[in-house]
């Protein structure tokens, strides 16, 4: 075991303080002594500094509703997964915590295990102000849980960005009742901040930074992404719905108020087989849409950015998805978008990625135009119109305009489409490939200038108390 | 909802026994009476209410470590892997008690009941002589629910102790006779029900439930010297209620140290009972689409063929589909059994060794099926 325990000389003497004090696994908490540090509710469960895999296991495996299991403050080589498992016990209303986001590391770099933190089965669950570091695959993954409190966390792989490191930082997937908040992601090889399969999301006033994906909302509905800043990573902030195949598809996600600034990390993804896995995510861009209905991104920062800044696109740009999927309830193409109001600064200085290089630049090119700052695919929306994709489930759009992906007022930038939603000309195929029709327009004067019906803000209900707008934020963001 | 508010169970008693007493929150007591009480025979109050602290304290064993009555033995037609440990098993039915057949879903059982898993480990890969025992892992019925409870084996083998927080122990084990250093992992309490988990037949959502104990493992002669089917065997000493009549009916995945069966029955069941308990409709592999029981046609997307995992990137290999028919070296599935990294090896939790022998079997079997092209 020593092997995978490597205290710097502080930690060993901090560590025999603490031992000194208490030779059992588990001592019992009440307020803490320091007056600078944080305090904690009588009955908190203080784990042992000096085996805290053990430590930790054990009162993960005894809690019980109520509990506040407390890690301690310094840097840690756990030696395993950490398993909160509700199965048999039906667990609820349970806290995980340290004394602050810098002050308590749990560094699993000599883990056995795959993910750092893992809860499933359980409800009401609370992380906060500590950082997990160096996980095999996901940091902190919660499955199967409603009611999930991230906040003050970190997630990091503190190293190169390489492909070896792990996949989500904070992770709640077929969960409901999700709100991450003031937490900090960063060297993820997928996304930083996933959720994914999920219902009532709020995830607000986090820093995503150099990981793949900064935020990404997948095959969820009903979210509120609202005042991060998602920077340096290769996409800042991801809607996506992808084929999955059991039932659960996205609506209704609204992206308003972040700082999303200098997305251009080259991808570090493993490259796969996924034709719309998150190593296609082309570096340079801001906010990208894929196939998800009902989104609203509005009044964002979205600044530096080389290749585009916006992208809503169809999953047909990728792949063609299966009739089981189809079966299933997935629909490729997105609807009802609407982007305004947002201040986008420089993009489409140096286009790149798979799809940038192969489909969109050259399409562009022979306009004579560079990659749009808002880029609309337009894919979707004219092989429904014109009756090609009826048999992916894809009905032309509404006559009302009320599918339509709409921008409005977001600067003289660029909007561009590689198939012009305004040109109703029959589609032309070449080799069974639809012929693309470019066009690229300024500000409101683009083909996709119009206005949808504002979206409905998102609560996540946590131990009874409901946050988001209009729940316990009434800031200028939610007034937007 | 499927988790369901905390009653009085173990749990609780659970916590009093290994948590230090913290005043004030009913955690607080001693160690339990019930585990410490001398007597003769399985300690049946001590399994129905307390986590004992000591292997030894059930009375499940006898001096010379063997199965105490009314354990029955029993032997499945396919193992999980778990670092070429030898696996000993014994279910203990309270008296009385019955199980309940299913031609699908574990064996229903009387509350009460345990299952018992000693895991040996041999000093050589092809099973060589002695076995070290390493662990014994429990899983007790208590008012309707299932239970896991860890014990390790002290070194010097006269007891094994309750390791709820599970254990890693630096073990050698020789290969073509190299010495291989390995991590033994004693999974936790709360990862049992990473394997166990799964939909409740009852229809409460998510339960632990056994793995090994369904009609489709047990449908062959027991151990010697008997020759009856163990089906049949419990059936008549009225231990297994619902047995049909015609046994060939039911679906099995055959013994795989048979002669008669082919290289393809013995991957399919490999994979069957070291993959399906996640693989399956519902399961915590779900999100994976990929389904390995016996029960699915081993030439659709969804056994792996030509398909695209949504949760791997490939690995270091690139590799596109989970099974490349012709193709086994191009296949994700006995890649991922050929690793150990947490990130690239399948199954995610039991396994700190490679299954050279089960990796070889697989990819003969994917060599052998006639070529396809995915692309």
């Amino acid at each position: 075991m020593t092997d995978f325990h490597h205290p710097a000389p502080w930690q060993r003497f901090a560590a025999v303080a603490l031992l000194s004090a208490s030779a059992s696994l588990v001592a019992c908490g009440g307020s803490s002594s320091s007056s600078s540090g944080p305090s904690f509710p009588p009955g908190a469960i203080m784990l042992d500094a000096n085996d805290l895999t053990e430590s930790a296991k054990t009162a993960f495996i005894t809690a019980s509703p109520g509990d506040v299991i407390v890690f301690p403050e310094g840097h840690f080589m756990i030696e395993d997964t950490l398993t909160l498992d509700g199965v048999t016990s039906g667990l609820h209303n349970v806290t995980l915590r340290g004394y602050g986001r810098e002050r308590t590391t749990l560094d699993f770099s000599g883990s056995v295990g795959g993910d750092g933190i893992y809860v499933q089965n359980a409800s009401d669950i609370t992380i906060r102000d500590l950082t997990v570091i160096e996980a095999n695959n996901n940091a902190i993954k919660l499955l199967g849980v409603d009611g999930i409190h991230i906040h003050h966390a970190g997630a990091e792989w503190r190293g190169d960005l390489t492909s070896d490191n792990g996949a989500y930082g904070l992770y709640p997937v077929e969960s409901s009742n999700i709100l991450i908040e003031h937490s900090y992601v960063r060297g993820s090889a997928d996304a930083g901040i996933y959720v994914g399969q999920s219902q009532n999301i709020v995830v607000r006033h986090n820093i995503a930074e150099e990981n793949v994906a900064g935020i990404e909302i997948e095959n969820s509905s009903n979210a509120d992404v609202y005042g991060n800043i998602a920077r340096h990573n290769t996409g800042g902030i991801l809607i996506f719905d992808l084929p999955i195949g059991n039932g659960i598809y996205g609506s209704t996600v609204r992206v308003f108020d972040n700082d999303i600034q200098s997305n251009n990390t080259d991808n570090f993804a493993n490259e796969s087989a996924n034709p719309a896995g998150v190593h296609i995510v082309p570096p340079g861009t801001g906010v990208i849409v894929l196939s998800t209905r009902d989104v609203e991104i509005y009044h964002n920062r979205i600044d530096d950015h080389d290749t585009t800044a916006v992208a809503i696109t169809d999953y047909q740009i990728a792949g063609t998805p299966s009739a089981d999927v189809i079966t299933d309830g997935f629909r490729p193409t997105p609807r009802n978008i609407h982007i305004h109001d947002n201040e986008i600064g420089e993009s489409g200085g140096d286009p790149r990625g798979l799809l940038i290089e192969t489909i969109v630049a050259p399409v562009f090119a022979m306009i004579g135009e560079g990659v749009p700052a808002i880029l609309y695919d337009g894919l979707g929306e004219v092989l429904a119109n014109q009756g090609f994709s009826a048999g992916l489930g894809e009905e032309a759009f509404a006559a009302d305009g009320s599918d339509n992906v709409c921008a409005t007022d977001n600067g003289d930038i660029s909007v561009g489409y590689l198939f012009d939603p305004a040109d109703e000309s029959a589609l032309q195929f070449n080799e069974g490939e639809p012929v693309p029709r470019p066009a690229v327009d300024t500000g409101n004067g683009s083909s996709i200038f119009c206005t949808q019906p504002r979206l409905p803000a998102s609560a996540a209900t946590i131990n009874g108390v409901s946050y988001g707008c209009g729940e316990d934020d009434d800031g200028a963001a939610c007034q937007l | 909802m499927w988790w369901r508010p905390l009653v009085g169970n173990g749990w609780a008693l659970l916590a009093a026994a290994v948590l230090a007493a913290c005043g004030g929150d009913g955690r607080s007591g001693a160690e339990s009476s019930l585990c410490a009480a001398e007597g003769e025979g399985v300690n049946w109050s001590a399994l129905a209410q307390e986590n004992c602290p000591r292997l030894s304290d059930y009375r499940l064993l006898d001096e010379l470590g063997e199965s105490r009555a009314p354990a029955l033995g029993f032997t499945p037609s396919v193992a999980l892997f778990t670092d070429y440990a030898r696996k000993t098993r014994a279910i203990y039915l309270p008296p009385g008690g019955q199980m309940q057949f299913d031609d699908t879903a574990p064996f229903a059982f009387p509350d009460g009941s345990v299952l018992l898993k000693t895991f040996s480990l041999p000093t050589t890969t092809t099973d060589t002589a002695p076995h070290t025992r390493v662990e014994t892992r429990l899983l007790i019925l208590r008012a309707g629910r299932w239970y896991g409870l860890p014990y390790v084996w002290r070194e010097d083998g006269t007891d094994a102790d309750l390791r709820m927080g599970g254990a890693l122990l630096p073990r050698q084990i020789l290969r073509d006779a190299v010495q291989v250093d390995f991590m033994y992992r004693v999974p936790d309490a709360g990862q049992c029900a990473l394997c166990h988990q799964q939909q409740d037949p009852g229809g409460n959502g998510r339960a632990l439930l056994p793995v090994g104990l369904r009609a489709r493992y047990l449908n062959h002669p027991g151990p010697a010297p008997s020759s009856t089917n163990q089906l049949r065997h419990w059936a008549e000493q009225g231990l297994l209620q619902g047995v049909p009549d015609a046994l060939g009916d039911i679906m099995s995945v055959p013994v795989a140290s048979a002669d008669s069966t082919t290289l393809a029955q013995r991957a399919r069941g490999y994979l069957d009972i070291n993959c399906r308990h996640c693989h399956v409709d519902q399961g915590s592999g779900g999100l994976s689409g990929l389904r390995l029981g016996y029960e699915e046609d081993p030439g659709s997307l969804r056994y792996g063929v030509c398909k695209q995992p949504p949760g791997y990137d490939g690995g270091a290999a690139g590799l596109d589909y989970d099974i490349v028919p012709g193709d086994g070296a191009a296949s994700i599935l006995p890649y991922r059994m050929a690793h150990t990294a947490a990130r690239d090896r399948m199954p995610p939790l039991g396994r700190s060794l490679v299954h050279e022998e089960a990796v070889a079997m697989v990819r003969a079997w994917i060599d052998s099926m006639p070529p396809v092209s995915c692309d």
